[in-house]
């Protein structure tokens, strides 16, 4: 009975009735995930919302219970009083320096490399690759000790230099690089060579520009990476004049004060930026995720 | 060949001077004992011996496998079924992404105030929440039973959207006609998620689990910015007391020491997985 039918619609394999059922079933499946998406963004952003509240309230506001969402008086001055008695324009300056070198320096030294291993040859590249790539394996531990004694050294404790510069090459990304730059064909670098175009010239005519995605991809996670790095910057900073904004508002956060409206409105600043910079590059922080996990 | 040189050479110095370089000297480190401020003095395996007779060190060891025990189950777990129930054609996943990565780009200072303030047990959300279902208020900071689980909770919020994306990623890379054609041979749900999911996500679940369990052996910044390592020593986990050892106490040699334990630890765990897991990892069906 059901061939003759899934003949009679032309091949189709299953019957009308199989048909309707699985429309439904697709239906209820839709329902199912809407559902939990919903759930999941609900969960997602109520921390961030009453956080956004509680930093818009007044000190009387705050300690109500049972909590209200909705401040009745929105106040700023949680936000000007922590630009008052704290140096926050310098926090935030100092964490856009650091972040913005940080990832030009990620992505000059990260595709350098990356080129390296995917086009250029030499003996040992990939022995070379893999050890890079073991790297990621050692726990921050190992080397954060022995980096603080060096930059301590080296003199660079309480600058800026500690913030930047161990953070210029990372395994991760040359080797984010490297795979995108294997999938580049490479008929395009051999006609330039052949036109007699120099490694560097390739590197900078052709792999770069084709490789905007794969850069935008690092840069934002390195950007994250930097703007939310909370360990280092407070070991290797004492001056809060120097300070990037995390440590700043863990420096508000560990005067052991209770201003919660005030650290909330820290918070916020620190987010902002995040937020703004996730929603315009989200697909290159999906794709990079993705793409680490492909290939395990 | 020489230009295979000249452009490895930035980052070759970098890693030799800040991975491998730190390695050695890491190595070399714990092998002394270094306040930093005088000059090193060899003493050999002492470190590793004191540590073994170090009560801190065993506590911090438990409390890690506690925190390990709570975390990495659920970090894997919880973003499978939620990538299961949203694997179908969605419209407008855009805005849900956005938010449900918020969590995860969010810095963690930013998270750990919040979450204080939530976790509060006279004006926090939380228990204002929960009061509404009638369930007494609770010092989830102050509570010694409570306050692992909280910190545990608060860090798997704030991976859960990053471990949904490579789980989604790898149910999307299943081909679909596998399941038509087990949905016509009769399978049921669970058969199909059993003999073609698991085992086809295998990859991706292998990646996830090796990747939760180096993590989660060595968080610090929650406990740094929440409890302090408290009340008591509750939640004073292996990396927290790595950097009381380092940088409160200046133990630095000691430290390195810890470190080179930990290192160890997550190796193992990283073969076994390796060994053990990888050999039921799938890349195709059959």
């Amino acid at each position: 009975m059901s061939s003759v039918s899934s003949e009679a619609k032309g091949g189709r394999l299953e019957s009308t009735a199989t048909r309707r059922r699985l429309a439904g079933k697709r239906c209820t499946r839709r329902a199912l995930a809407y559902g939990a998406l919903t759930l999941l963004a609900v969960v997602s952003l109520v921390p961030f919302l009453w956080g956004l509240s509680t930093s818009l309230k007044s000190i009387d506001e705050i300690f109500l219970f049972p909590p209200k969402w909705l401040p009745s008086d929105l106040r700023f001055d949680n936000y000007t009083t922590l630009w008052r008695d704290f140096p926050m324009n310098q926090w935030l300056l100092n964490s856009i320096k650091v972040s913005f070198v940080g990832v030009f320096g990620s992505l000059l030294f990260c595709s350098m490399s990356a080129y390296a291993f995917a086009r250029l040859r030499f003996p040992g590249r990939d022995i070379l690759f893999y050890l890079f790539l073991s790297t990621m394996m050692i726990p921050g531990a190992v080397t954060m000790i022995p980096s603080f004694v060096l930059m301590r050294y080296l003199g660079w404790i309480d600058t800026h230099y500690a913030l930047i510069v161990p953070g210029l090459a990372s395994a991760f990304g040359t080797f984010l690089l490297r795979q995108f730059f294997l999938t580049i064909p490479s008929e395009l670098e051999d006609a330039a060579r052949i036109d007699g175009a120099r490694y560097w010239q390739i590197y900078l005519r052709i792999i770069l520009p084709l490789s905007g995605p794969a850069l935008a991809t690092l840069g934002v996670f390195t950007f994250m990476g930097v703007w939310n790095d909370f360990i280092w910057p407070l070991i290797v900073i004492n001056t809060p004049e120097l300070m990037t904004l995390p440590v700043g508002l863990g420096f508000v956060n560990d005067v052991r004060n209770t201003d919660w409206a005030r650290l909330m409105a820290g918070d916020m600043i620190m987010l902002a930026p995040t937020v703004v910079l996730f929603i315009c590059a989200q697909r290159y922080f999906v794709r990079g995720i993705t793409f680490t996990g492909m290939k395990g | 060949m020489r230009a295979g040189f000249w452009f490895l050479l930035p980052s070759a110095i970098h890693f030799l001077t800040f991975e491998f370089g730190m390695v050695f000297l890491s190595a070399y480190m714990s092998l002394t004992q270094w306040d930093l401020f005088t000059a090193p003095d060899f003493i050999g395996i002492k470190n590793y011996v004191e540590l073994l007779d170090d009560r801190l060190f065993w506590i911090s060891l438990r409390n890690t496998v506690y925190w390990v025990v709570l975390v990495f189950p659920t970090s894997i777990a919880l973003p499978l079924a939620l990538a299961l129930a949203v694997n179908t054609k969605i419209k407008g996943m855009t805005i849900f992404r956005t938010a449900y990565f918020l969590p995860v780009v969010a810095s963690m200072v930013a998270v750990a105030v919040i979450f204080r303030w939530l976790y509060n047990p006279d004006f926090g959300l939380l228990n204002w929440f929960l009061g509404l279902v009638g369930i007494e208020p609770v010092d989830w900071l102050q509570n010694r039973a409570t306050v692992m689980p909280a910190l545990a909770a608060m860090t798997v919020w704030k991976g859960l959207g990053w471990n949904m994306t490579l789980f989604l990623a790898g149910l999307q890379a299943i081909p679909y006609h596998l399941y038509e054609a087990a949905r016509i041979d009769g399978a049921r749900k669970w058969s199909q998620f059993w003999h073609i999911t698991w085992p086809l996500l295998s990859p991706t679940t292998f990646f996830v689990s090796v990747m939760t369990v180096i993590g989660s052996f060595q968080v610090f910044d929650a406990i740094y910015l929440m409890t302090g390592g408290g009340p008591g020593r509750t939640t004073t986990v292996y990396g927290y007391y790595l950097w009381v050892q380092g940088f409160r106490e200046f133990h630095m040699g000691y430290a390195a020491a810890m470190a080179w334990f930990l290192f160890a630890v997550i190796a193992a765990l990283t073969y076994a997985q390796f060994r053990f897991l990888n050999k039921r990892v799938n890349y195709e069906l059959g």
